[in-house]
């Protein structure tokens, strides 16, 4: 996992900011770790991954980039949009930039919501699916 | 659980799941995701956050309701979008009923979908993650 920290400031001040391309490939053990997890039966998925594993691609690289000790990380919302199948043993290049961040003072002090954009590529270019997920952070 | 599309009726029930989980299901999800916010798996820092102790990660849910969508559609349908909102913490520990019907559905010559809504509700009757799915035939 890379060490590149982002503090709030940091993403302020950079508009769009993109995240170092993740390469990775949809390994059969990763589909079976996540099959697991959501009990989904691995059976069901012998040449492709469960659309909705899309959700966690590229998404330990965004939370490790915006995580400070000082702070708390919640999830406010999650979507996915799958185009085309993920193959199991499928290259995928995963690309994440943070889309808006917009910030209100609430209850636990100043909230900052951070929505990032995961596209999703095959070694062709071609999108397989997009993730938006939102990012709420309470500087406390 | 799967289905055939020409028998799906709009307002047609998903089958339900129930759920409690466990320290190790967050340790199996933390693995598979990559998800490893302390909140998820360490008391101490989650009370010091304010956070009444461990909360599950709404993600985990989220996937969970994908899944059940996905297992709907089988063996001709695929999950094509998923909407997840993370509404209400959910302590670890927590009994959890994941929940689904058919919203619409759509059956021209150039397409033919169904819109899910599911949603995950804990015991005092309240959704603390709500989800829509579009599945393509």
């Amino acid at each position: 996992m890379q060490d590149i920290k982002y503090t709030l400031e940091d993403l302020r001040a950079n508009p769009g900011l993109r995240l170092p391309p993740l390469k990775l490939v949809i390994e059969r053990g990763m589909v079976e770790r996540f099959c697991r997890a959501v009990g989904d039966d691995m059976n069901n998925w012998q040449t492709e991954a469960p659309p909705s594993l899309a959700l966690t691609l590229g998404f330990g690289q965004m939370l490790e980039a915006i995580s400070a000790d000082n702070i708390t990380v919640l999830h406010g919302s999650s979507e996915l949009e799958s185009l085309k199948p993920l193959e199991i043993g499928q290259e995928v290049v995963v690309e994440t930039s943070l889309l808006s961040l917009r910030e209100r003072p609430g209850k636990m002090g100043l909230s900052s919501f951070l929505n990032f954009e995961m596209q999703v590529s095959n070694n062709k270019g071609e999108l397989l699916a997009r993730v938006c997920q939102l990012a709420i952070i309470y500087s406390a | 659980m799967t289905s055939v599309f020409e028998n799906i009726t709009e307002g047609q029930e998903i089958a339900c799941q129930m759920l409690a989980f466990s320290s190790r299901d967050l340790v199996i999800w933390a693995g598979a995701s990559g998800d490893y916010n302390p909140i998820h798996y360490d008391k101490d820092i989650a009370l010091k956050k304010g956070l009444g102790g461990v909360v599950v990660p709404g993600q985990l849910v989220g996937a969970m309701l994908g899944s059940l969508a996905s297992r709907f559609a089988c063996p001709s349908g695929r999950l094509a979008k998923l909407s997840v909102s993370y509404k209400k913490m959910m302590p670890l520990g927590e009994n959890l009923v994941l929940k689904g019907i058919v919203s619409s559905k759509a059956d021209t010559p150039e397409s033919k979908s169904l819109s899910l809504k599911l949603w995950a509700e804990d015991t005092a009757g309240d959704k603390t993650v709500t989800a829509a799915a579009v599945i393509l035939y």
